[in-house]
């Protein structure tokens, strides 16, 4: 009889492609391809490229989900941190080699519509518009070394350069946003919870 | 691997809070990461902090515009993983007797030991030596368990590699010197990276390494340097200055560690391209 996997934990899928189940693999495609394939997009510009990436990101979990502990944090972090690492890799790259990346402003691109999204639990549609809300809630500074870092690839000393700030002041404004961030996430989150 | 020419800086707890919020933003450059990295395997209550600037970090991914791969993406990814075995994780080395002791004990145990060694000289004599000893190993086995992770993520990559169809695949055999050497060059033309991996070399000695040559109308661009282990078996990651089709051919020669401007010690390997 067919195992239904939709109510496992990402976990406990991590657990099963470990041990070679591709079924899981599959799921954790469907639960986590479109932010993957988003943020890499969002990075590098180039549809073919960030399916590159995309793909090296899920083949890589095949290989590599039995080095996922529950002691490494929760998954869809784990995933998602080594998801934004091999794009910012892959632009930096492109950068070196002269090729041009698409660049916006600074601010999100909110302008974009995010289209019909029949397979996503109304929870992410949540997740996206609160990440959106905070990020634009937070103190201008902060918000601004914030997104360079994670939307533009840029790394620390490119973005003091850019700001024409020290880099001190870069990290500093880094470190606060990211707790600043963090808390205003937790507020809304308890409001939501509130209002149920 | 490639050798590094860039020293890595030293980090320790108290500058690891300047460095995680950039680390979990993607903002240290490669070569700032990996010290990061390499502290946080040794430093339980660091990496804990890593964990929750991370968790904060990757929320931003939900900020961004949703778009949808294609569908094919999904069937590439599961045809990939239906030919790519998976290798297990790196096994740390079993822990020595005196540590198994020491990780053994509990907070409050360890007071008392401490107590209890203090109670005469000697006893202190003793304790210092044996944490010293204690330290040592530890660390010693932190190092090897990290090597092994690096290797095992070495391996990984190149077996994706060569499953690859779009990689290019070049050969190189062994010359007189080492004729039964052998290494394959895969390139991948997106990337403009190559690996190079190499079996049945000689062993070389602590002041040597290989470096490999990229040859272009009689001239010679290094392709960096890299050493092999006890059984001959070594690996390089490549950043070819110019696509590698712009190249005529390729050899491998013995070098002085850190590289030479130009060939000068015997070739252990050539191929055409």
């Amino acid at each position: 009889m067919p195992v239904d996997y939709t109510p496992l934990l990402d976990e406990e899928l991590a657990a099963r492609i470990a041990q070679g189940d591709r079924e899981a693999l599959g799921l954790v495609y469907d639960r986590y391809a479109r932010v993957v394939f988003s943020v890499s997009l969002r990075l590098i510009g180039e549809r073919p490229v960030a399916e590159e990436v995309t793909q090296e990101v899920f083949v890589n979990l095949w290989l590599r989900a039995g080095t996922y502990s529950a002691d490494k944090g929760k998954f869809s972090t784990w995933l998602l941190s080594i998801a934004h690492n091999r794009a910012v890799d892959q632009l930096r790259r492109m950068h070196r080699e002269g090729k041009s990346v698409p660049l916006e402003g600074p601010e999100m691109d909110h302008a974009a519509t995010d289209g019909p999204d029949p397979a996503q639990e109304t929870s992410t549609l949540a997740d996206r518009q609160a990440v959106r809300r905070s990020v634009d809630q937070l103190p201008p500074q902060q918000r601004e070394v914030l997104v360079l870092a994670y939307y533009h690839g840029l790394t620390q000393v490119e973005i003091a350069n850019q700001l024409g700030a020290p880099l001190g002041t870069v990290k500093t404004r880094m470190r606060l946003g990211l707790l600043k961030l963090r808390d205003m996430l937790r507020n809304l989150n308890r409001e939501e919870r509130d209002s149920r | 691997m490639i050798n590094g020419k860039r020293r890595s800086p030293l980090i320790t707890c108290e500058n690891m809070g300047d460095l995680l919020a950039p680390y979990v933003l993607g903002a240290l450059d490669t070569l700032d990461r990996r010290p990061v990295e390499d502290h946080l395997l040794a430093c339980a209550p660091c990496a804990q902090l890593a964990r929750e600037y991370q968790a904060i970090a990757s929320s931003l991914a939900y900020g961004v515009s949703m778009v949808d791969p294609p569908p094919s993406l999904k069937e590439r990814v599961l045809a990939r993983a239906a030919v790519l075995p998976q290798v297990a994780p790196p096994q740390a080395p079993s822990p020595s007797r005196w540590q198994r002791i020491w990780e053994g004990m509990n907070e409050v145990m360890r007071p008392r030991a401490a107590a209890v060694a203090m109670a005469g000289a000697a006893g202190m004599i003793v304790m210092v030596v044996w944490v010293a000893v204690l330290q040592s190993e530890v660390a010693s086995q932190r190092a090897a368990t990290q090597a092994l992770a690096r290797t095992l993520e070495q391996q990984q990559q190149t077996l994706v590699w060569a499953t690859t169809p779009a990689v290019l695949r070049y050969t190189m055999g062994g010359t007189e010197s080492a004729p039964t050497a052998w290494a394959t060059v895969l390139y991948k033309p997106t990337l403009e990276q190559a690996i190079l991996v190499a079996g049945d070399m000689p062993t070389l000695p602590a002041d040597k390494v290989y470096q490999l040559w990229l040859v272009r109308d009689g001239q010679r661009t290094s392709g960096g340097t890299f050493t092999v282990d006890a059984s001959g078996r070594g690996q390089a990651l490549v950043h070819p200055p110019l696509p590698i089709k712009e190249y005529q051919s390729i050899g491998v020669t013995v070098e002085p560690t850190g590289g030479s401007p130009g060939p000068t010690g015997t070739r252990v390997l050539r191929g055409t391209l």
